[in-house]
């Protein structure tokens, strides 16, 4: 096993992997911009390390300052993380070149499935059903790689996933400032401006299998998450099982996965992405080579810690399951918490957060990266948190979603935790009819309701007035804090930058 | 002791009358919003938060207060009052201004438009990236552009000017 690892990330998860350090007995070794100098991730690991100023270029994407970071403080192993370099070849290179050992798989791997349109050819290759699709090669050829395609389509990065640079194209007419707008946004988030076509899977779900392998060629899935509920192509809530997807569909699903992994020699966790049609077609979309954000929901149903998995796989263990052994039970669903405001077109919220308060309770897990006082930086994707629950039964699982959704209490940014609220009691989601559309054809425009607005006001109106009595333990004569503190102040008030 | 307030959230406004009717241990106060009364118990747990008792049912309220601006936390919900007296003080981008405001901070990537040209509501005008993502700012009103206050590669602060819009 290790003795020290780097985390090469911020946020929730930087907060999960020095957990997983921690329960593992291995050192770890956070890094930070001058936005996160004080970030729950920097308290959480044993040691942190400054890297730069806050844009990510300048520290969370800086190789050479993390490699520099791991060698001063004696590491043997880089965890990447999600997002920032967790897929980037050049860097799972360049930590091993530096003697160290990256947590994930094959520099290869992540190259061959990092690209788009060569994971859609070696997926072809291995079996796996892919949706139509055309490369561009010159924009004259644009219009004719759309028709070969068919409308509505996808524009889509080539350079990288995770709904960036992705644009939706229902009339020829848009397809040229479509493509423009997602090669200009994938130039920025992947530093690769190709683009190509692929036909938009209407009404779709999206279904992901989850895939384990260790260096010794043991190679198991861990079932499937459903994604469906998205806004701008982006996950906000999870789930497992998917309650569309039934013991064949499951058989389908997995083999593909696991010959798509086999294909390119994949070691350590990685997740294969599907949409999964009206009448029950799957059609191949990508493979992440990474952790997920919703890896809790599989860490609820089958018990496995995936980044003590990962860490232990990557320390050469053999696995430890087999795929007999993976018995998923009951159904875990995962909501996360966006810097965002849902009634203003998900707009991001750069505030300091002045109150948090986490649910709590039996199968309810809180997977956080902010704290009181923590200014939510601009410069890095606004997810504050993920609430994760477990119950017996799916309807279990979404009743006790709601009522820890209700019993969070977040001031500062706008978030997604109220509009959350909405999407799990939708009839339509508590039926299990949910895809990709959900969000656009069931909440086309969420304004939040006022159920308790009367109450939030009349509170507002007597908190002037009420007295704030001592405590019992206090009431000897000893003022408490409470009446010598005044009215509290977060301790980051100031803005960004 | 009666005590009276208005406050506007989501462009509700709300009238509120309010008497302490028992000193407490725990205090209870009644409440006429509109038609409605309520009787409320209430006992300070911290200076932020507040559990009531109201119509039987028991609750954990958090507030935060800035200047005429409350913030309750309720039953997962964020509710943002700003106080009648000073409401005047910070309304948020006018619908339909003359003046298209940047809705968050960010970084201006491309001017979609120049001054004198005629516009509709509903074009985009401006693209701002804000946390990775590229949002695009659209004219709310038709009208012919007077001036535009950004370039490209500027930083935004949520509220500034971005474009004048003429209106028809």
């Amino acid at each position: 096993m290790f003795r020290r690892i780097l985390i090469a990330n911020r946020g929730e998860i930087a907060v999960r992997i020095a957990r997983a350090c921690r329960d593992l007995g291995v050192e770890s070794v956070a890094v930070c911009s001058d936005a996160d100098r004080d970030a729950l991730h920097v308290i959480e690991a044993d040691r942190a390390v400054h890297i730069g100023a806050a844009p990510a270029t300048d520290s969370y994407l800086r190789v050479e300052a993390i490699l520099e970071a791991a060698a001063s403080t004696d590491c043997d192993a880089v965890h990447p993380g999600y997002g920032f370099l967790a897929e980037n070849a050049a860097f799972a290179r360049a930590v091993g070149d530096s003697g160290l050992v990256f947590i994930g798989p094959a520099p290869l791997a992540i190259e061959a499935m990092g690209d788009k349109i060569r994971a859609r050819e070696i997926a072809g290759a291995a079996g796996v059903p892919l949706p139509p699709a055309a490369t561009i090669e010159g924009a004259a050829k644009a219009r004719a790689a759309g028709d070969e395609v068919g409308m509505p389509l996808l524009v889509k990065a080539a350079g990288g996933g995770g709904g960036k640079g992705m644009r939706t194209v229902r009339e020829t007419g848009d397809l040229a400032s479509a493509i423009e707008a997602a090669r200009r946004e994938a130039r920025a988030a992947f530093g690769d401006d190709r683009v190509y076509l692929e036909r938009l899977v209407e009404g779709a779900r999206h279904i992901e299998i989850q895939v384990l392998a260790d260096q010794h060629g043991n190679c198991i899935h861990l079932g499937e998450r459903e994604c469906s509920i998205q806004r701008r192509h982006q996950k906000i809530v999870e789930e497992s099982p998917s309650p569309a997807v039934d013991q064949r569909l499951r058989a389908q699903l997995t083999t593909a996965a696991l010959s798509l992994a086999r294909a390119v020699d994949y070691r350590n966790a990685g997740t294969v992405e599907f949409l999964l049609d009206g009448d029950a077609n799957i059609y191949f979309l990508e493979m992440n080579t990474r952790l997920q954000v919703e890896h809790p929901v599989t860490e609820w149903v089958t018990g496995i810690d995936m980044v003590q998995a990962q860490i232990r796989i990557a320390a050469n263990e053999p696995l430890w399951v087999r795929q007999s052994d993976i018995e998923p039970r009951g159904h875990a669903i995962e909501c996360r918490l966006y810097a965002e405001d849902a009634q203003r077109d998900f707009a991001p919220s750069s505030a300091a957060i002045e109150l948090l308060r986490a649910p709590a309770g039996p199968w309810t897990r809180f997977d956080s990266g902010i704290r009181e006082g923590f200014v939510i930086p601009l410069e890095y994707d606004p997810m504050m948190a993920k609430l994760s629950v477990w119950g017996a039964c799916r309807e279990d699982a979404r009743r006790r979603m709601v009522e820890a959704l209700r019993e969070l209490a977040l001031i500062g940014p706008s978030s997604t935790g109220s509009f959350l609220i909405d999407v799990l009691q939708h009839p339509a989601f508590a039926s299990g009819a949910t895809n990709t559309s959900f969000l656009d054809q069931h909440m086309p425009s969420w304004t939040q309701p006022t159920d308790d607005l009367t109450l939030a006001a009349a509170v507002a109106a007597l908190h002037q007035l009420v007295n704030h009595s001592p405590s019992p333990s206090t009431a000897a004569g000893e003022p408490s804090p409470w009446q010598t503190l005044g009215s509290w102040r977060s301790f980051g008030d100031g803005g960004s930058e | 002791m009666t005590s009276r307030k208005t406050y506007r959230c989501a462009g509700v406004e709300l009238s509120i009358h309010l008497n302490r009717v028992d000193a407490g241990p725990p205090e209870v106060f009644r409440v006429a919003i509109g038609d409605a009364e309520m009787d409320i118990r209430v006992r300070a747990i911290t200076p932020d938060t507040l559990y009531i008792v109201q119509d039987g049912r028991s609750r954990i309220v958090h507030l935060r207060r800035s200047g005429s601006q409350t913030r309750v936390a309720i039953s997962g919900r964020v509710y943002d009052l700003a106080s009648g007296e000073e409401r005047r003080a910070q309304s948020p981008v006018q619908l339909g201004s003359p003046e298209l405001r940047s809705p968050m901070p960010g970084t201006i990537l491309e001017i979609l438009v120049s001054e004198g040209q005629r516009v509709a509501a509903g074009d985009d005008l401006v693209i701002l990236e804000a946390m990775k993502m590229e949002n695009r700012i659209r004219a709310e009103l038709a009208g012919s552009v007077q001036a535009v206050a950004v370039a490209a590669g500027d930083r935004v602060e949520s509220g500034d000017v971005l474009v004048r819009i003429l209106a028809d």
